[in-house]
């Protein structure tokens, strides 16, 4: 495009500058008014540009990413993009110093257009702005069409564009197949991306793939890709992150965690990542990592529109996870549980689903600390808020039925979670969270799933191949951690492998820590027996090593 | 490529004088981060300065190269002195990004060009222009900036920055048409090794250290980067920066 043009394209177009430094901030209006830019407004601070982007509709912002106390440029991108304040044509150019990079780099969240490090010359800010906005401009047809979540029409348009234009032929193959995904035509998504391939290995495209085959849910497959692409040394984030994902899909939550702390240890400061990691850590029953994640998380919700009630809820469940297991430090645990439930009903007073998840948390604290009456007439009275409230989340429905557990009425937690599993028919990761903390299976997926690796162990058994009966009851405990009948059949197959091959102390020990962890069983319990059998072999065994 | 936390804080040095910690992570970070934000502004007034310059060329244009060579100077240092502190405590992690090769080193010639232009050098890049690379462009920006500044210094009229794709590395290379390097120097990074910074002579060129460590710290697929200074059949100096 000619130079002429270009001044004329700028001349129409309204910018926002925020910076802390108003040498900077003048500095960079002078850049943009030599290019062309006519309309600038100036903001120093989160709030500003907030109010600023409220009232008008920018092409351009330049956003500094230190703001002094209030939020960062990646947290005022969130909130825009989150709020769709910001349109997809517009232009954000995110400023970092040196120092910085770390907090930027990888957030999960949204992407600014461009990074620019300070300092930075007039002609580095216009090559690089001069290309965004003439790419932008290529494309705003799309944009257009995404901005009213016509993703049909703009995948239709893209395939047109990709042939208009040799330079822009890869970004518009890429915005194709986002706006397929996002059309839900995953099918025509894997087509694309798997033609792409075919011209060039490319890794945007094999995450393209395994995101494609996650929508038509072929869960192994992506795996599949997306492990190769790691063991070929990617270091993607995007990777890790759908990696976890396909992970979750299959059950198999302990690989998940791993791939997620991998991405969090590079990129520390996404907010949603660590929500997610704390999330599945939670379901492992790894409260030490979950509590880490859900601190992070507190601490990067300030400011951000991702912040939420949740993440204190989640670390007062793991801290009371945390407190049974713990020999020492139990009243300190108690009291910080109790400081997040004052700052929550502090936080969201008025709120009447989140003051009733805060009570029913509370039920459980108050058991544990062994004032145990005081929680048995909450919870009942809270049951009856319960029964009568508007609406029911799954997480509410869940901490229902954890306060039952908690004063020690597993048939009254029982009907809750049944209750909640048909409310979620449909919804198989509220199913998983159901049948991760009963004791039995509750959804027919699960059920099915139980029945058939009960099948398998037999099978197992009869062959005598104990220990890949052990690795499949173990991972089946990974999954249902409360269910007691495959606790106890993964205590049988280890029983079993050390008759076997007596010289096997470890095993031993964690059949002995399995069977702790089964302590609370009483004799109405349908395993009590098979339970008490199961110890006393085990003490005959350890006395006899 | 090892992945290491980067946000742990590493344990606080004593002040003798004190008897306080201080926190010698945050005392690097905001120092150079004031120094970057000085320097940003700087940038815009010396920019000002060389339009107006330009308009009634009166002035030598000595002074300017002088000023623009130094601020590139103290960015590079700067930028340089966080990396090794953040090396030495464990805390850098690297940031892999597929780059555009092509627009990479167009951006490293137009950010240059006003110190080139002022001490009379001609700047221009060569490349493929579908050539893309990965790895950590912040820090192999720095290291091809320090590279230009000093190259600028040493060449007569020109400085040609080229990178190609040989082995499944991409290399980078900033060529002048100056004296070339010194032998010692050149044989100091004829091993690919990374280097020992006591040595004297590596302590004396802290650009071609941070260079290598960078180099160094770039790994896949078993391959390690590595530096390699050699002199043009022509003479003048060609830097190189292998990456895998």
């Amino acid at each position: 495009m000619h130079k002429l043009d270009l001044i004329k394209l700028y001349s129409k177009k309204r910018a926002l500058v925020v910076d802390e430094f108003p040498d900077m901030r003048a500095s960079i209006r002078r850049m943009l008014r030599s290019f062309g830019v006519e309309a600038i407004d100036l903001a120093s601070d989160g709030n500003e540009a907030m109010s600023c982007c409220r009232e008008n509709d920018y092409d351009i912002i330049i956003c500094d990413h230190s703001l002094g106390s209030g939020k960062n440029g990646q947290q005022i991108l969130e909130e825009l993009r989150f709020t769709e304040t910001l349109k997809h044509h517009a232009v954000y150019i995110l400023i970092t110093a040196e120092t910085t990079r770390s907090m930027v780099f990888g957030a999960l969240e949204y992407k600014p257009d461009d990074y620019l490090t300070k300092p930075f010359t007039q002609a580095v800010l216009q090559s690089r702005l001069d290309k965004i906005i003439l790419e932008k401009l290529f494309f705003d047809p799309v944009y257009t069409s995404l901005d009213k979540n016509d993703y049909e029409r703009a995948a239709k348009l893209c395939s047109v564009l990709a042939e208009k234009n040799k330079r822009y032929r890869l970004p518009a193959l890429k915005l194709e197949g986002q706006a397929l995904i996002k059309q839900g035509a995953f099918e025509k998504a894997f087509a694309l991306y798997r033609e792409i391939m075919q011209q060039r290995r490319q890794e945007w495209a094999l995450i393209g793939c395994a995101r494609s085959l996650m929508g038509l849910s072929k869960f192994t497959s992506a795996r599949n890709i997306l492990a190769e692409l790691i063991e070929h040394g990617s270091e993607s984030l995007d990777v890790f992150d759908c990696i976890a994902e396909a992970e979750v899909a299959l059950g198999r939550n302990g690989v998940a965690q791993s791939m997620l702390e991998r991405a969090a240890l590079a990129s520390p400061y996404g907010i949603l990542r660590q929500i997610r990691l704390a999330e599945v850590a939670a379901i492992n029953n790894d409260y030490l990592a979950a509590e880490k994640a859900y601190r992070k998380a507190i601490k990067l919700g300030v400011n951000s529109c991702y912040d939420s009630h949740e993440h204190s809820l989640g670390l007062a469940r793991c801290l009371l996870a945390k407190e049974k297991h713990q020999t020492e430090g139990k009243a300190d645990t108690i009291k910080e549980c109790h400081s997040v439930f004052n700052r929550v009903r502090k936080k969201y007073s008025g709120e009447i689903q989140i003051e009733l998840q805060t009570d029913l948390v509370e039920v459980k604290a108050l058991a544990q600390e062994g004032e145990i009456e005081v929680a048995t007439a909450n919870c009942h009275k809270l049951y009856d808020q319960y029964l009568e409230a508007d609406e029911i989340s799954p997480q509410l429905g869940l901490d229902m039925a954890a306060a039952f557990i908690g004063i020690d009425e597993p048939q009254q937690s029982r009907g809750v979670l049944e209750d909640l599993a048909q409310r979620f028919a449909d919804d198989p990761n509220v199913l998983a969270k159901i049948d991760a903390m009963a004791d039995e299976p509750v959804s027919n997926a699960a059920k099915a799933n139980a029945a058939k690796i009960n099948l398998d162990g037999k099978t197992l058994f009869e062959n005598g191949d104990f220990d890949k009966a052990i690795n499949l009851f173990r991972r089946a405990v990974l999954r249902y951690p409360n269910n007691v009948a495959l606790k106890l059949n993964l205590a049988l197959a280890m029983f079993k492998s050390v008759k076997q091959s007596p010289d096997n102390a470890e095993t031993i020990e964690k059949a002995q820590a399995l069977l702790d962890s089964l302590g609370y069983l009483t004799k109405e319990h349908s395993g009590y027996k098979r339970y008490c059998s199961l110890v006393k072999q085990f003490q005959k065994l350890s006395r006899a090593a | 490529m090892t992945i290491k936390l980067v946000d742990e804080i590493p344990p606080a040095h004593k002040s003798a004088s004190s008897g306080q910690d201080i926190d010698f992570n945050w005392v690097m970070e905001s120092t150079v981060y004031g120094i970057k934000n000085s320097l940003a502004v700087l940038q815009c007034l010396l920019e000002q300065e060389q339009v107006s310059d330009a308009i009634n060329s009166e002035k030598s244009p000595e002074q300017i190269n002088i000023i623009q060579r130094e601020t590139s100077r103290i960015d590079n240092d700067s930028t340089q002195l966080l990396a090794l502190y953040r090396m030495h405590n464990e805390q850098l992690s690297l940031r892999i990004d597929e780059v555009d090769i092509y627009y990479f080193l167009e951006e490293a010639v137009i950010a240059n060009q006003l110190l080139a232009d002022s001490s009379n050098t001609a700047l221009a890049f060569e490349c493929e222009e579908d050539l893309m690379g990965y790895f950590d462009p912040s820090l192999i920006r720095s290291v091809l900036h320090a590279a230009i500044v000093g190259g600028v210094q040493y060449a007569k009229s020109s400085l040609k920055i080229t990178a190609r794709s040989e082995d499944d590395r991409i290399v980078l290379s900033v060529l002048d048409d100056g004296a070339g390097f010194p032998e010692t120097l050149r044989t100091q990074y004829a091993n690919q090794k990374p280097l020992d910074h006591t040595s004297e002579q590596v302590r004396a060129n802290m650009n071609f250290y941070f260079a290598s460590c960078v180099a160094h710290q770039h790994q896949n697929a078993g391959q390690e980067g590595f530096i390699h200074l050699e002199n043009n059949t022509e003479g003048g100096g060609c830097f190189e920066i292998h990456l895998p």
